[in-house]
């Protein structure tokens, strides 16, 4: 095969597009992991029904995905930081599988939900931007960069917010020792509720991003669960900015290997690097 | 403890004879559902072996598929008895669990990530067989429809042998965690479960218990597997190993509580009756995944041991026994 540098480019671009979605829940996640030690299976579900709130907002009130972005942020933290409070919160200090179970169920739940108020067939969100640049001889598809651009953003500012503020370092410390935390006069339950809404927010917004690209259907989450937890425990767990790496590293190699090996097994590459990476290296790329 | 025990099986036995003679004598669809139950009674027994060691699996259906597949593949491409899957399949299915369990256990990965690393598994096995043509593709397998008979393992005027051939796996299965129970390895399980590091530091072979579980939880499930592809006599990635079938594996353990070995055959003879009866009310498939969700989340609420634990718990309570269950 004849390298071809304009389709290396292109392919590489497309998966830093999408590895910016992958960064962003990734990072979402791997803040409620770091903080809670709770594995949040229904985090990619929870970003179809923020794909599907934004279609409707798209749908009934002509709303720009990219005007509801805010409201989806506001809505979704609220939302995560409700369901922390009320249904995660009784469970701790119960067997630690209990929290894994009660997201799988919740996970079903809104899945199901999802197919049965919004049927299965895939819906489309026209953004007030579309088409696409070219740019030496690329083309850079204009909701895709978009989207790469406020993924990035968000996923970069949330660092910023756990690692400069005052907050952040109460979440970070919450982290580190959550007994000693609680000695400091830390309301270690209030920083649970709060990251978990946090992380529920990114979420949301990677949904209403995967509306100005994707055609969305209920299952659209299911790719993202896995590959959403290669991206953490590439990252390292509760390491925000490897989570950022990672989430471009895998959606560079996603779209290689959907170009070189298939459309069909694109999702087996990234889900073997998971197996090896977690095998022989369970403390994450850049881990310390 | 052993009057306990002593009750079970006086049960069990009656239970077993009642089964068969509904599915000989009852209408058909009882007997399907009885079928089910059972089925899906010993796919989360091995889920639950897995338990036993801490190993919460969300890939069971990893196992489930490939008993399927062998039986299917066995029968459809290479024209031998499906009977042959009962010894393949579990070879595979051992060599893929250990494959996936002693590099874990050898390198620490425990808790939510090996419940990942099983996701995972399932997912790589469900992408390739969609993509390879040996499994099928999309389309899966096709069984021919022959008449009755044992050696093709296919019964279609009455499906009471299903029943009876699925009572023979179930009282096998039973009868080995019952025994295994009043072994040294049940101590080591629970070792290994409680505290890893303790367990290793005074000296238990946690990779080694580690692994010997979940080979046979692996074995267990596929065995399920295979008795799902004789009895729909179509198999394919979706059905098979999809992503709602590890659902149904863990649901009735979960349900019925993963700790006792009738745990999961009083949950799946709750749930999967249940299901059907939603079914025929409701009709929508939907509907009653969120129903299976909407049980999951009650039972974590109400007792994360399932109801067995629930009713152990209560009796602990009376006669003053603060154990855990083994």
């Amino acid at each position: 095969m004849q390298f071809d540098p304009t389709l290396f480019l292109e392919l590489l671009f497309s998966g830093l597009f999408q590895g910016a979605v992958y960064a962003l829940i990734g990072t979402g996640l791997t803040l409620i992991w770091g903080t809670m030690q709770v594995v949040n299976f229904a985090h990619c579900t929870f970003m179809t029904l923020a794909a599907y709130i934004t279609f409707w907002l798209f749908a009934l009130f002509n709303l720009d995905p990219l005007i509801s972005l805010p409201a989806i942020f506001a809505l979704f933290f609220l939302l995560g930081f409700l369901f922390e409070k009320f249904s995660i919160e009784p469970l701790i200090g119960k067997p630690r599988e209990a929290t894994l179970l009660l997201t799988l169920g919740v996970s079903l739940i809104i899945q199901n939900a999802i197919l049965l108020v919004w049927k299965a067939n895939p819906r489309i969100v026209n953004p007030i931007f579309t088409g696409s640049l070219r740019f030496y001889g690329l083309n850079i598809n204009i909701p895709r960069f978009i989207s790469f651009v406020i993924a990035t953003i968000s996923a970069l500012l949330l660092h910023v917010f756990l690692t400069k503020t005052i907050y952040g370092t109460t979440i970070r410390g919450t982290c580190q020792n959550r007994t000693a935390a609680h000695l400091m006069g830390i309301n270690v339950k209030m920083v649970y509720a709060f990251s978990f809404g946090l992380g529920m927010a990114c979420a949301g917004l990677a949904g209403v991003l995967i509306c100005l690209f994707f055609p969305i259907d209920p299952f659209i989450g299911d790719p993202f669960i896995v590959m959403t937890f290669t991206v953490i425990v590439m990252g390292g767990l509760g390491n925000y900015l490897g989570a950022i790496f990672s989430g471009f590293i895998l959606g560079v190699i996603e779209y290689f290997a959907a170009y070189w090996i298939g459309s069909l097994l694109r999702l087996t590459v990234p889900l073997l690097i998971f197996i090896i990476v977690l095998l022989l290296k369970p403390k994450g790329l850049f881990g310390d | 403890m052993i009057n306990k025990k002593i009750r079970f099986v006086y049960l069990y036995v009656p239970f077993c004879l009642f089964l068969l003679f509904v599915s000989y004598f009852g209408p058909i669809m009882v007997c399907d559902i009885i079928f089910f139950s059972l089925m899906y009674a010993i796919a989360s027994i091995g889920w639950a072996i897995g338990m036993y060691v801490g190993q919460l699996s969300f890939g069971h259906a990893a196992f489930f598929g490939i008993g399927a597949y062998v039986a299917a593949i066995s029968y459809v491409k290479y024209h031998v008895t499906p009977w042959v899957a009962f010894i393949i399949a579990p070879l595979i299915s051992t060599l893929v669990a250990v494959a996936i369990t002693f590099p874990s256990a050898r390198y620490g990965v425990r808790g939510p990530f090996y419940s990942l690393l099983t996701l995972a598994l399932a997912e790589v096995m469900r992408t390739t067989f969609l993509a390879w043509d040996f499994t099928g593709r999309a389309l899966g397998v096709w069984y021919r429809i022959v008449p009755d008979s044992l050696i093709n393992f296919q019964f279609h005027s009455t499906h009471a042998p299903y029943v009876a051939i699925a009572l023979i796996i179930l009282t096998v299965g039973l009868s080995l965690l019952i025994k295994m129970q009043q072994t040294r390895v049940s101590y080591g399980f629970i070792t290994t479960r409680n505290n890893e590091d303790a367990a290793q530091a005074i000296g238990v072979d946690t990779l080694k218990f580690r692994v010997l579980s979940s080979a046979l939880s692996a074995i267990i499930t596929s065995m399920s597997g295979i008795l799902y592809a004789q009895f729909t006599l179509f198999v394919s990635p979706e059905n098979a190993i999809g992503t709602y079938v590890n659902v149904d594996i863990l649901l009735p353990a979960v349900i019925g509580g993963v700790f006792s070995p009738y745990g999961p055959l009083l949950g799946s003879f709750i749930i999967n009756p249940l299901m059907w009866l939603f079914r025929i009310l409701f009709g929508a498939e939907v509907l009653h995944m969120i129903i299976r969700g909407i049980l999951l989340v009650t039972i974590v609420y109400i007792s994360p041991r399932g109801l067995i634990g629930l009713f152990t718990k209560i009796s602990s309570k009376k006669e003053g026994i603060g154990s855990e269950e083994a």
